[in-house]
């Protein structure tokens, strides 16, 4: 009998605590390797996590969602691309944590942005003008190159 | 297609996502009903109702009822809570000038997705009808 190695799934704040709430590992984006200037180490960039909230992005789950970011960004990974394509809602306390959250990121030295944005999203984004600062892409792999 | 639908509860979070039930569930059963009149509906219900849970006193003791009617022409909503006077002044769809600011979007989007927003105390208790025309 093989035991496969049991990989840590979502870094260090596991997702399944939070019920519709998880970062991505599948697209979690790394830049390339690059030799450091002063020579001997390797060192690997990851500064940029995908979160993933899924369903209602309302008064509910919102908090937890802006305390996934703040461990996010505590954690060094600064750049942050929200993939909202599972969120079939969202409303203004939702909208107040994306603000949060990219508040939190530019502090740091970071950004936020979000990929794959539902009708209703994209409606109140616009609606609310916050079309202006939180920057769509249309996929999380578009949201996640050149920073 | 025509309806009525009613929803009783306490004005917490937790409530809200038993409203989103609610309209899922007229979603399901009125068929021919605009799915971006239902979408733009809801939002201003939780909206509403989130200033309810927000803003609604003594905190935790205020309880709601919700009627919808889904009418040939429009789809009518009012929100009824036992909570103290709603102390707000009025309110518009301006949006917070401060754009990274967090919060204060609520109302102001709720009346831009409806055709109507209406606030009445009346019989000890707050009363927001909403109301937008269906496509």
């Amino acid at each position: 009998m093989t035991v496969e190695a049991q990989q840590e799934p979502y870094g260090r704040h596991r997702g399944d605590a939070r019920p519709g709430l998880f970062r991505r590992p599948d697209v979690l984006h790394q830049t390339p390797a690059y030799v450091d200037p002063g020579g001997a180490a390797l060192m690997t960039e990851t500064r940029t996590a995908v979160l993933q909230p899924t369903g209602r992005l309302n008064m509910v789950a919102s908090p937890a969602f802006k305390n996934l970011v703040e461990e996010t960004v505590a954690s060094g990974q600064t750049r942050i691309v929200v993939d909202l394509g599972q969120v079939t809602f969202i409303d203004s306390s939702g909208l107040g944590a994306l603000i949060s959250a990219l508040k939190a990121t530019r502090q740091a030295g970071g950004d936020l942005r979000i990929a794959d944005v539902p009708d209703q999203v994209m409606s109140v984004l616009r609606l609310t003008n916050l079309d202006r600062v939180l920057r769509v892409h249309p996929t999380v792999v578009d949201a996640s190159r050149d920073w | 297609m025509t309806g009525d639908y009613v929803l009783e509860g306490l004005a917490v979070p937790e409530s809200l996502n038993l409203l989103h039930d609610l309209l899922e569930r007229v979603g399901r059963e009125q068929p021919d009903l605009d799915r971006r009149d239902l979408m733009m509906f809801e939002t201003a219900v939780i909206e509403v109702a989130g200033n309810v849970v927000e803003h609604g006193r003594p905190p935790g003791d205020v309880v709601w009822t919700f009627r919808l009617s889904v009418l040939p022409d429009r789809l009518e909503g009012v929100l009824s809570d036992s909570g103290e006077k709603y102390p707000g002044g009025t309110w518009g769809t301006a949006m917070p000038s401060d754009l990274l600011q967090e919060d204060g979007r609520g109302l102001a989007l709720a009346t831009a997705v409806l055709d109507s927003l209406e606030y009445e105390r009346a019989a000890a208790a707050n009363h927001w009808t909403m109301l937008r025309r269906r496509s």
